[in-house]
């Protein structure tokens, strides 16, 4: 009973600070953000109720509709481009091979690089008149292949996800990394006694073991896809005519150039339940109850 | 286990105790006898005209005991977002830059901004009547003009433009482009366009060539319900933008550059010409290697427009506004400020840095070709920059349609017909 | 029947031999990863070094001559000096006061079994969905109203909160695959609850908390919204706002923006390799025992 008592104690104590902190920081705006979604507001003059006239004229916009297909695409690139290849190189760098410090390490130099130098050399590569991209394309005889990447709303959005499929490798790289020291030696060396490939003992070996972390990979992927806004505000600011627009961009724009905060109140709303659906589907499909 | 709760208390006890110094401290300084007036401006980066503008201000300080304005610079791009956001929580600050026209209407209908009419006697006769309106609304002034954005100016490469056939620069649209046809023949790109930012097209391009087609009473006519969008002569002007694209006047690249890359280009040598406002003539001085090979022509006329020709699109720029909430001291104290402020003295700094001002003042010799060109410009009169005068929604739909149009996604028909819907929908 | 497993077992030898990832292999694709990743920070810098007028004509190339004056000009114009202070300051405290709340709060949601676990870990997470610019007008009149604008600890409020989920997330699942034996053994011994947390828990969840502080420095380094609207005052500024500073209304000093750049990049950098090592570290104990 004593005991049990303690623990509750313990339990209460342990979790409190976060949870305070949670929710007067972080809970408290965004109900916030909830409750103005239903009014009409330009900043400047008094709010007015408005009911869901927010939400029917943001499903009715195909300006709406069309970032969240890109947003959609965001997501797929980042959970079927970052997760493979970060686990695939972290599973090259994670051996005894001399000199792969220095390429964990530049491995991640992307992540905390300025989305302002990632935005302009990324351009120049995609650079429709000189970019390293077609230049080598024309080298190669190839100029029929060379496109106004950035520039040509056909192909910009595929440009624009390359670069933030490029840009948050670093961050998965790691956390796989680090799942990937709790894989004992002796159980792969085991493995290997007995004859199994390399190939093998990954695939059935070291994936199922760090499978827990690949799916916390695959939730942070989706979660901060959905929130995407800094590279691609930089890089084409949704552009050119709306063909790299994103929910979160949208948002903004919304909000702060229109000055329209009820109706960007209701675009952070689906924004929010709309992740917390994928994410929910995500995890039951790959067999973890995450929430 | 008691060691760890120990710290995590100790470290929030630190958290509040720091709290309270320092809001403590924030509010000791409105104690004494010194008006102090913030100011929020974009003077974030080392150039000639925010210089000029901070010294301005240094002085001021300087002569005044009682009053002491304080600088607070935020980067351009941001600015809009701190200041709505500030104006949301009803904290904006005393004085702050704004821009003219459709961007300071909602922070009069917000009550937000402070009417000047008790001291623009003082600018009367100094700066031309037709400039101060753009910062008025409704028969109220709510900042002075430091400075006047020409937005449709033709820098061009003197001597591409000879090989080109044309010792003079094109008077009509006809010439520019036959010599856009010939410079594209020698395999020089005609005009550098950074059309990223989306508004080049709309605010440099459309807004004089606009006006050159259907005269400067179209635009407020039709925001006033008096017109629609769907003019002939206004689809016209959209289709000039068209025709230029697809005769290829611009660089492939111009929807993946910002209009700064574009002025490199041009610079640099790479394009015969670059069309942009009077914003243009300093970096352009500054970087180019030969000045006297840089010329400055207004817009071509177009035939069967109905516009004045002489007609360049341009609006003020920098402004101050006061926040309506200042006390009768501080108001006082502020007024003194702006008078100090838009004087002689700065728009001399102004224009010896390659800024075109509003008021009346002496050009100096050594000023160079290039700007006292650029400066005469303005005298044929002013049209309505469109961003300028369009609310939010619209310069969204006619920015975007342009650049679509220039895809080949839209047509100018199409996009009127979008603007036309845009406006009836306010 | 012995000599089919001798044989399969030289068929299993010869294909690991024709399929081995090969070291020269491995080397190939880590060097092209690493110049896609270098690329762009070799840029930055080699552009630090160039003057206005070269960059508008010369972004590839090497510097003719090289500008330091950028970093000076930088350093003076962007207030620099403070912002440093300011950052490090504030990204420190944020960054140990969430990952130590954090881990605690997963601590107790990973290893413990109790009414409400599965709700209020489901709470925190809802934390990683929430798109940062929809609240910022919210935090702003929040923060007027709680008396926190523009005071040196302002940011660290939001910065915590912000950054608890993701922290409580990556920890929480990593110490659910802990064993659960090691507590018993440990209460076997008399060990109390936070003792089992501060000697056995934390130090088995190295990487993770490697990875968690990393994570936490770099947002913390490079926030920008928040850091926009919540501080006035230039001398409580952080260094994004600073480095936002180069860029004008109709012009971008590079070469000063590129410097500053390279300058903000230096800390966080030296932060990570210092951390990298706990991350690996199972790896290069491993290597030493191999």
């Amino acid at each position: 009973m004593h005991a049990a008592r303690n623990r509750t104690i313990a339990i209460t104590v342990g979790i409190l600070p976060a949870l305070i902190i949670y929710l007067i920081f972080a809970i408290l705006p965004i109900l916030q953000s909830f409750y103005y979604s239903f009014m009409e507001w330009d900043g400047f003059s008094d709010m007015r109720y408005v009911g869901l006239a927010n939400f029917i004229e943001l499903f009715q916009d195909p300006l709406f509709w069309n970032s969240m297909k890109n947003n959609i695409y965001v997501v797929l690139a980042s959970v079927l481009g970052q997760v493979p290849i970060a686990l695939f190189i972290a599973l090259l760098l994670n051996r005894k091979i001399k000199g792969l410090k220095i390429f964990r390490t530049i491995g991640f130099l992307p992540v905390v690089l300025s989305t302002v130098v990632i935005s302009i050399t990324w351009s120049l590569i995609y650079n429709s008149e000189n970019g390293l991209i077609n230049e080598l394309l024309r080298t190669a005889g190839l100029d029929f292949l060379a496109q106004n990447w950035l520039g040509d709303s056909n192909w910009s959005m595929i440009a624009v996800l390359v670069t933030v499929i490029w840009q948050f490798v670093g961050l998965y790289l790691i956390i796989f990394l680090a799942a990937l020291q709790n894989v004992p030696e002796e159980v792969l060396e085991a493995a290997k006694m007995d004859g199994a490939s390399e190939w093998k003992t990954t695939w059935s070996i070291t994936i199922p073991m760090i499978w827990d972390t690949i799916i916390v990979a695959v939730i942070l992927c989706i979660s901060g896809s959905l929130k995407t806004f800094d590279l691609i505000y930089v890089m084409t600011n949704g552009g050119p005519a709306h063909s790299t627009d994103v929910m979160a961009l949208y948002m903004f724009n919304e909000t702060f150039s229109k000055l329209q905060y009820g109706y960007g109140s209701a675009v952070s709303v689906i924004i929010f339940f709309f992740s917390l659906i994928l994410i929910y589907t995500v995890t039951k499909l790959l067999g973890r109850k995450m929430l | 286990m008691r060691k760890l709760s120990f710290i995590i208390i100790i470290s929030f006890g630190l958290m509040l105790g720091l709290v309270a110094c320092s809001s403590g401290e924030s509010q000791e300084t409105s104690g004494n006898d010194v008006i102090e007036l913030t100011l929020w401006n974009d003077w974030t980066e080392d150039r000639p005209e925010n210089r000029a503008y901070k010294s301005m201000v240094e002085k001021f300080n300087e002569q005044h005991d009682d009053i002491e304005v304080v600088i607070e610079a935020i980067p351009h791009d941001q600015y809009e977002t701190k200041l709505r956001t500030q104006a949301a929580g009803q904290q904006l600050p005393d004085m702050f830059r704004v821009w003219p026209g459709a961007r300071i209407q909602p922070l009069v209908e917000g009550d937000a901004v402070l009417p000047l009419n008790d001291i623009t006697d003082n600018w009367k006769g100094y700066i031309p009547e037709a400039i101060m309106e753009d910062y008025a609304v409704d028969g109220n002034q709510y900042a002075i003009p430091g400075n006047v954005s020409e937005t449709s100016l033709i820098f061009y490469n003197k001597e591409m433009v000879a090989q080109a056939g044309f010792d003079t620069f094109p008077a009509t649209y006809e010439e520019l482009k036959t010599l856009i046809q010939s410079l594209n023949d020698q395999d020089i790109t005609p005009i550098a366009l950074g059309n990223k930012g989306i508004w080049p097209l709309q605010s440099i391009y459309i807004s004089t060539i606009a006006d050159r087609f259907t005269g400067s009473d179209f635009l407020p006519d039709v925001l006033n319900g008096e017109g629609s969008f769907e003019n002939e002569q206004f689809i016209k002007s959209l289709a000039v933008i068209q025709e230029l694209t697809e005769m290829n006047a611009f660089n492939s690249d111009m929807n993946t550059l910002d209009e700064a890359q574009a002025r490199n280009n041009f610079i640099s040598g790479n394009t015969a010409m670059h069309f942009a406002g009077s914003w243009a003539i300093g970096p352009i001085l500054d970087s180019v290697e030969n000045i006297d090979n840089i010329g400055v022509a207004p817009f071509p006329s177009f035939a069967g427009g109905e516009g004045d020709p002489q007609k360049i699109a341009g609006v003020a720029g920098g402004g101050i506004a006061l926040n309506s909430k200042l006390t009768e001291e501080e108001q006082q104290a502020a007024f003194e400020f702006l008078k100090f402020f838009y004087s002689d003295e700065m728009y001399q700094q102004l224009i010896d840095a390659n800024i075109i001002v509003p008021a009346d003042v002496e050009i100096g010799e050594d000023i160079p070709q290039v700007f006292q060109e650029a400066n005469k410009l303005a005298q044929g009169g002013l049209a309505p920059v469109y961003d300028a005068t369009l609310t939010p929604e619209l310069t969204d739909v006619i920015n975007n349609g342009l650049q679509s149009i220039t895809l080949g996604e839209m047509t100018p028909e199409e996009l009127a017909a979008q603007m036309q819907q845009e406006l009836e929908s306010e | 029947m012995q000599s089919t497993y001798e044989k399969l077992e030289q068929q299993k030898g010869a294909l690991r031999k024709k399929f081995p990832i090969k070291k020269p292999v491995i080397y190939f694709i880590l060097i092209i990863f690493a110049i896609v990743n270098a690329y762009p920070i070799i840029w930055m810098v080699i552009n630090s070094f160039k003057s206005e007028q070269e960059f508008a004509t010369n972004q590839f190339g090497l510097p003719q001559e090289l500008v330091f004056e950028n970093y000076i000009s930088a350093w003076n114009t962007a207030n620099l000096g403070t912002l440093f202070t300011n950052s490090i300051f504030i990204c420190l405290t944020a960054t140990f006061l969430t990952v130590l709340i954090g881990a605690f709060t997963s601590y107790f949601l990973s290893r413990f079994t109790f009414k409400l676990n599965k709700v209020v870990y489901t709470f925190f997470i809802f934390g990683m969905l929430i798109p940062i610019h929809a609240t910022l007008v919210p935090m702003f009149i929040l923060m007027r109203n709680l008396g926190l604008l523009n005071t040196p600890v302002t940011l660290i409020f939001p910065y915590i909160a912000f950054h608890l989920p993701i922290t409580i997330f990556i920890l929480t699942s990593f110490m659910k695959a802990f064993p659960k034996d090691i507590e018993e053994s440990a209460i076997m011994d008399g060990c109390g609850i936070f003792r089992i947390f501060w000697s056995i828990i934390l130090p088995m969840s190295r990487p993770a908390l490697a990875t968690v502080i990393i994570l936490n420095f770099i947002y913390n380094w490079n926030e920008f919204s928040f850091a926009l609207v919540l501080i006035n005052d230039p001398n409580l500024q952080t260094l994004p706002l600073g480095l936002a500073s180069f860029a004008g209304q109709f012009t971008t000093n590079y070469g000063a923006q590129m410097a500053g750049l390279t300058m903000s990049l230096i800390p966080i950098i030296a932060f990570y390799l210092l951390l990298e090592k706990e991350i690996v570290k199972g790896m290069t104990a491993g290597a030493v025992k191999g």
